[in-house]
């Protein structure tokens, strides 16, 4: 049930997430302003059609027999440069284009000095610069000087590039206007192959982007609401599954109480008629009558307290055992303890003692009733699964800030490996079922939840055959 | 157990009326104003709080109740000492020797 939940849980935080950003975060194209993005995208367009017009000039220049030279792979590396030399100064090319790209300010030597100028035709600047770069290199003719030499003869075969303002005026070459923010449209124009990109808006491509925006946003909110509408369907189960849990709760509670006061009506019925019996009210009883009414009396307690712990098991894990903490003597309160177990630990012939503590001793914040119950639980223990002749001993101590009692036997102890599971529920030793049949392995479970609830803790050491020592800590505040 | 404990009462020299359900326990109680009464919970056609909760603007509500019942519960001993009892006994767990002690506090 528990990893269900938590499957749930973690599509539900996912839906979630996923339909609050496609709501917020992809809507946010959506709700910017056209202007403004539109000057942001004008500098990216120029790029992109810059790079298309470059694409295809080099096409051009190399159809015509050109050499295009990447200005970068030269910067960066001294050998490729040789080897572009060599192969310039081979073929002497009627075109030198120079691919200039973006923050090359300042192009090599070799290729732009009168040197190579003369040896080959003009040279072109290839990569278009946007955004006021300065070209004021010696030796480089513009794009649009070059097209403008070239002009008319080649127009045909070369591309042309033309970019304008939104007056319609060609602000072309390798000098745009550095206020490019004014550019409203770029055209590329190559004539043999018609007119390939026409026309890149900037406000057409930020209202393509707001579109964009919101088509994503429409996808992630199905996607988003698929998540969602799978989270509500799974919501009533963990509602559903919680409601039944509650219902069958309280279902067990009541049918446990119930269950107790039946169980316990015909145990108190015995318990009187037997005690009336041994306490002579109805006429005297031989020895052997006696001792078998005893025996029936003992096992009627044992019933009560069985009931007794089934109930208080019940109330601790619906969280409803109700604890009360007042300042107590503890002292005080074993030494009432051990004095109502005396009878017990007699018929046992356990000798049964309380080491009361010399120095008067700090009052302790507890619930004495449930302390009472766990410390009775153990000194029952300890006297019932204890040899004829055996010993019990309970004692206090003080250690630093904290508070110990210590329950010691000579009894059976418990199994070396069973010890790890004495405290849970249910849990019996075997040594111990051999002894007493009845019994449902409540007892020392309920003595660690009442330890806890004092935010102490219990300890156990035992040796099977020789007895156990039950020690248990609490803190003085 | 009704018969053990009124057994019980009268060798002590107590003299008791006995009453099977709560509406007839009412009746004897404003018939005869005793010292002490001895009220279960689970009882037919009136239920030792619906008794409890009848008699607490009589003059009855002066006579101390000691509850004797097989329910153990912290609510239900809540609710009878909110009641006005004096005294709360879960039946499985006293003798009757401890009731009558309880008695003899009680009425003397």
């Amino acid at each position: 049930m528990g990893r269900e939940r938590l499957y749930i849980w973690i599509f539900a935080i996912i839906g979630g997430l996923i339909f609050i950003f496609s709501n917020l975060f992809w809507l946010l194209p959506f709700l910017e302003d056209v202007e403004a993005a539109a000057q942001r995208y004008q500098y990216e367009i120029a790029q992109r059609i810059s790079g298309q017009a470059q694409f295809f000039l080099e096409k051009q220049l190399r159809a015509l027999g050109g050499l295009v030279i990447d200005l970068v792979e030269v910067d960066l590396n001294k050998k490729k440069t040789e080897t572009i030399i060599k192969k310039f100064l081979e073929r002497q090319p009627q075109f030198l284009g120079i691919n200039l790209t973006e923050g090359e300010l300042a192009p090599d030597q070799y290729f732009l000095s009168p040197v190579f100028m003369e040896k080959s035709g003009p040279a072109v600047l290839l990569r278009i610069p946007v955004a006021g770069s300065d070209l004021d290199v010696e030796g480089v003719v513009s794009l649009a000087d070059f097209i403008s030499a070239i002009e008319p003869a080649t127009i045909g075969q070369l591309g042309r590039v033309l970019i304008e303002d939104n007056q319609g005026n060609g602000i072309f070459g390798g000098h745009p206007d550095p206020d490019w923010g004014e550019v409203a449209r770029v055209t590329v124009v190559v004539p043999n192959m018609g007119w390939l990109v026409t026309v890149a808006d900037p406000v057409i491509e930020a209202w393509a982007n707001k579109f964009r925006a919101i088509n994503l946003a429409i996808v992630l909110m199905l996607v988003g609401m698929v998540f969602v509408v799978i989270l509500m369907v799974n919501f009533r189960k963990i509602l559903n599954i919680a409601l039944r849990e509650k219902q069958l709760s309280r279902a067990k509670s009541e049918y446990l109480a119930l269950m107790a006061h039946q169980l316990r009506t015909p145990l108190a019925a015995t318990k009187w008629n037997i005690k009336t019996l041994l306490e002579g009210d109805w006429g005297s009883l031989n020895k052997k009558q006696k001792k078998f009414l005893e025996r029936s009396y003992e096992s009627n307690e044992q019933m009560v307290k069985l009931v007794d712990d089934l109930l208080n098991i019940t109330r601790i894990e619906e969280g409803r055992f109700g604890y009360k903490f007042v300042k107590t003597d503890l002292a005080q309160l074993l030494e009432k303890l051990v004095a109502g177990f005396r009878h017990q630990a007699q018929q046992a012939r356990v000798v049964l003692f309380f080491r009361r503590p010399k120095k008067p001793f700090p009052r302790v914040a507890v619930d004495p009733e449930k302390l009472n119950m766990a410390l009775s639980n153990l000194l029952d223990n300890a006297i019932r699964y204890n040899h004829l002749r055996g010993r019990v001993e309970v004692n206090l101590e003080k250690v630093n800030s904290q508070i110990k009692i210590v329950v010691k036997d000579t009894g059976v102890g418990i199994p070396a490996k069973q010890i790890n599971r004495l405290f849970s529920k249910f849990f019996r030793a075997d040594n111990v079922v051999k002894l007493q049949v009845v019994g449902f392995g409540l007892g020392l479970y309920l003595v660690k939840n009442i330890v806890e609830k004092h935010r102490g803790y219990i300890e156990v050491e035992s040796k099977e055959g020789e007895g156990s020592v039950f020690t248990i800590t609490l803190p003085i505040k | 157990m009704r018969e053990i404990l009124v057994e019980k009462l009268k060798r002590e020299g107590y003299e008791t009326l006995e009453a099977v359900d709560g509406e007839t326990g009412l009746k004897l109680t404003t018939n005869h104003h005793p010292d002490l009464i001895i009220l279960d919970i689970i009882l037919p056609v009136m239920n030792g709080f619906e008794y409890l909760e009848k008699i607490k603007d009589t003059d009855a509500a002066k006579i101390p109740v000691l509850i004797l019942s097989n329910l153990g519960q912290k609510e239900d001993i809540d609710r009878g000492m909110e009641l006005g009892a004096k005294d709360y006994i879960v039946k499985a767990h006293f003798t009757p020797n401890d009731l009558l002690g309880k008695v003899r506090a009680l009425v003397g």
